[in-house]
């Protein structure tokens, strides 16, 4: 068996499958819960710390 | 069921986090310092000061280990632990299991910064740590896995974002490959034998050595990345949905690509190839995480001039796309063909680990440092000068590992006009890359002072200000989630799992069996892109799953499982020993004598001398793999073929020559050259930085424990009698003698027990069948 046509074969297939999943994906706009989640990493913690920390201290560099 | 509402207030158990903060620091100091020493050493053969304990064979693995476990390791803890109480808006589930994890975790590292100066090696790359230490590991392993399902458990929001699955998929993954690739039977308490032995051991410890540097150095780096850049950039990350393409994409993909180690050696082809095409997928979900990584700083790419977290971040997530260029680059077989065993992988790596991994752990600390002791850093200006320093360093060594690499594989390839060697001596490569091996130190050195600067500057940044504890405020709605056998059901996995099943068939069955699968291909394809676009009930199947852990976990643990599979199951079924009447083909082809029945085990003086090979770490410098081109079967003799290693355990090919490879020296040179060679490899060898060994000369073997380790072998499948095994001490003294014998004629005088005879016994019989030493 010629491994490299058959793989090449299925990676076609894979890729082509995987590019309309995710276009009918797009489609159907299922976007509320990626874009929650992706602000998750935004919050801060809620003791007294600065939003800036790599800001030196007046004298500090 | 109605939803349950709660409010409270969590505090987050920062305190292991800052432990871990501050073992990174000092394990980065100590991983580089090493990296140093050795490449030292390369560049000044004295460094190697004349020590067992501190020659280059025995700190390399101690550098490997502390740069890769020790540094990356607690860099990554520290981040899984301090992300994923924000992501979850919960504590760690246990305090007890998280000090647990930490302390035993430096304690395997001090176990490991004992033993491998020691020599106590299993002789295997990135997987040296011996048995008791391997059991420490498993135990820690788990501590941290149920700590973190545990915590899992206890979340306070539905869902898992994108960094906890690439954790989920690092704490399963790493547990499969740890476990399989050190199932072992020890002799002693400090030495143990592999059960995999030959190709079945190179198959395993690379799937193992492969993913670990997917699932140890690249999934959960992943993971800090997902969630500190955003953080960092104060922007959500560019795309959720390519993160979610780009994490079962990679998942997926990485663990099929473990044979890349292996090619053009006595690996099966159709392993090799697996290897190559998977590796070379998978730069496409690689290079997706790192644009879905750059991408996210958009609209903040001014940052770039005045924070140093970002400058950090940036470059570290340049390199992870440069260097997973770099890796399918080096899959491809022709490619590998000129790169492999030079210094072209060394500076690959390291790209990774000190580009990617190291200024990731640099941005990570710096951003997290002042927040864990509620202050600000000390310093930006000395976090600045760490940056420039530090991408000076890479830079400057991984261009001179490239250079040197290159020019390392084109010399030895080189023929001339009537096809032979234009360099037939080996040392001519190594004299040549000696000035790219002095930049490397100095590339290093700068690395390594940018950290130093970094650990100064958190210090401070540590001192001035005070421990807190973060805290959140929950307002708990814990939803109930889908059942874990419907979403089992969900289409997603009924689709996917047909179509990589079907794949998978396809190169087992005969040309009717392909038409068939390729039928049943189509048809699956077609019919789940009807679903896809007739279906609106299914549209957040991803969102149910990731607000379920198991579900979760199960999937990514079926993901890595198939690649594994495929590959290992058929090599290790198959029976390694050849047919009898191939081995008497094998006698009468090669009537010279020198390739007759390769199948035959060790001698018990061998036996001795190839676990003192494996406990001076020389696989770090010499492959044992003579691969099928001309220039290598010219340069070192017949190409290396299957069957000749299925007793050798644990397996030596290597992964490097910065000397020879040794596969055919049995024979080649007589017992006063190797004995010469060993007591100062300069007087054979004119240029060579290999380390001398003349304390083998003085220390004798315990040929008591011959026996034992016979014994053991003997379990694992090599056939030895009771016979053998009774008379193990005395034929190995026998052998001994025969060797002093041979050497006190050229005047040298050495025991007929002590290892540099055994040494000897053992570099003789490579690459060929038994005889008496003359």
């Amino acid at each position: 068996m010629d491994v490299l046509k058959v793989t090449v074969f299925i990676s076609l297939i894979l890729a082509v499958a995987g590019l309309v999943l995710f276009v009918s994906r797009v489609k159907q706009g299922d976007l509320e819960h990626g874009d929650r989640l992706s602000l998750l990493p935004l919050e801060e913690d809620e003791h007294p710390d600065n939003d800036d920390n790599c800001e030196p201290e007046a004298n500090g560099s | 069921m109605q939803d349950t509402v709660s409010t409270r207030q969590v505090v987050y158990n920062d305190g292991v986090v800052r432990a871990f903060s501050i073992a990174t620091m000092i394990w980065s100091a100590v991983g580089m310092l090493v990296g140093v020493i050795v490449a030292t050493q390369l560049s000044f053969w004295q460094a190697n000061l004349g020590i067992e304990w501190t020659s280059f064979g025995r700190l390399r693995p101690l550098h490997t280990n502390a740069a890769i476990f020790a540094f990356v390791g607690n860099m990554m803890f520290a981040g899984v632990y301090h992300s994923t109480q924000r992501l979850l808006k919960t504590r760690l589930a246990s305090n007890a299991l998280s000090w647990a994890h930490f302390w035993l975790y430096q304690l395997i590292i001090v176990g490991a910064t004992v033993t491998l100066p020691l020599g106590l090696s299993q002789g295997k790359e990135y997987a040296e740590l011996i048995w008791p230490i391997d059991l420490l590991v498993v135990v820690t392993w788990v501590v941290f896995a149920v700590n973190f399902f545990w915590t899992l458990a206890r979340r306070n929001e539905k869902n898992l974002y994108v960094a906890i699955w690439f954790y989920i998929a690092t704490i399963i993954t790493i547990a499969v490959l740890y476990i399989v690739n050190n199932i072992q039977i020890p002799t002693s308490l400090m030495h143990s034998y592999s059960i995999f032995t030959g190709v079945q051991d190179a198959l395993v410890q690379w799937w193992y050595g492969h993913n670990a540097v997917a699932f140890f150095l690249t999934t959960p780096i992943l993971g800090i990345m997902y969630y500190y850049l955003p953080k960092a950039a104060n922007r959500p990350v560019y795309s959720y949905r390519l993160s979610v393409v780009h994490f079962w994409s990679l998942v997926f993909l990485y663990i099929w690509a473990g044979p890349h180690h292996l090619l053009y050696t006595a690996l099966p082809d159709w392993a090799q190839t697996i290897g190559m095409i998977f590796s070379i997928m998978l730069w496409a979900p690689s290079w997706g995480g790192m644009l879905n990584g750059l991408l996210t700083l958009r609209g903040a790419w001014h940052k770039f001039t005045t924070d140093p977290v970002i400058k950090f971040f940036i470059v570290a997530v340049t390199f992870y796309g440069m260097s997973t260029f770099e890796g399918p680059l080096l899959s491809i077989k022709s490619v590998s063909a000129l790169g492999h065993y030079t210094d072209w992988i060394i500076g690959h790596v390291h790209s990774g680990v000190l580009g990617w991994n190291g200024f990731m752990a640099a941005g990570m600390l710096y951003w997290m440092v002042p927040r864990l002791w509620s202050t600000k850093l000390h310093s930006v200006k000395l976090a600045e000068t760490h940056f420039w320093i530090g991408t000076f360093g890479i830079l400057l060594y991984v261009v001179s590992m490239w250079v040197s690499g290159i020019s390392q594989g084109l010399y030895l390839r080189a023929l001339d006009a009537d096809g032979f060697l234009l360099y037939p001596d080996f040392i001519e490569s190594l004299i040549a890359s000696k000035f790219l091996y002095q930049m490397r130190l100095i590339g290093g050195l700068a690395y390594l002072t940018g950290f130093l600067l970094m650990i100064g500057n958190l210090w401070a940044t540590i001192r001035q200000g005070k421990a807190v504890d973060g805290t959140v405020e929950v307002t708990g709605v814990t939803k109930n989630s889908s059942s874990f056998f419907s979403l089992m059901k969900g289409a997603p996995v009924v689709y996917s799992v047909l179509l990589i099943a079907l794949s998978c068939v396809m190169f087992f069955v005969g040309v009717i069996g392909t038409a068939i699968v390729v039928a049943a291909l189509v048809v699956v394809t077609v019919s789940a892109i009807l679903y896809a676009k007739q279906s609106k009930k299914d549209h957040a199947w991803h969102d149910l799953v990731e607000g379920h852990p198991m579900a979760f976990t199960v999937l990514v643990l079926v993901a890595i499982l198939i690649g594994g599979l495929v590959e290992i199951i058929p090599t290790v079924v198959t029976s390694q020993k050849i047919p009898d009447q191939m081995a008497e083909i094998t006698a009468l082809q090669n009537e010279d004598g020198v390739y007759r029945f390769m199948q035959e085990p060790y001698s018990p003086l061998e036996v001795e001398g190839r676990d003192i090979y494996v406990r001076e770490g020389c696989y770090t410098c010499h492959s044992q793999m003579v691969r099928p081109f001309r220039h290598e079967t010219l340069r070192y003799g017949e190409y290396s073929r299957v069957e000749e290693f299925i007793y050798d355990t644990p397996f030596q090919w290597g992964s490097k020559r910065t000397g020879p490879d040794l596969h055919r020296v049995g024979g080649r040179y007589p017992n006063q050259w190797h004995y010469l060679h060993m007591m100062d490899p300069r007087d054979i060898s004119s240029g060579s930085i290999m380390p001398d060994y003349a304390f083998m000369k003085d220390k004798s073997v315990d040929f008591s424990k011959t026996a034992k380790k016979m014994s053991v072998l003997r379990t694992i499948g090599v056939p030895y009698t009771d016979e053998q095994i009774e008379t193990a001490a005395a034929v190995a003294l026998s052998q001994g003698e025969l060797i002093a014998k041979d050497l006190s004629g050229a005047m040298i005088d050495i025991e007929p027990n002590s290892e540099m005879a055994a040494m000897i016994a053992y570099l003789q019989r490579l690459g060929r069948g038994p005889q008496e030493v003359e």
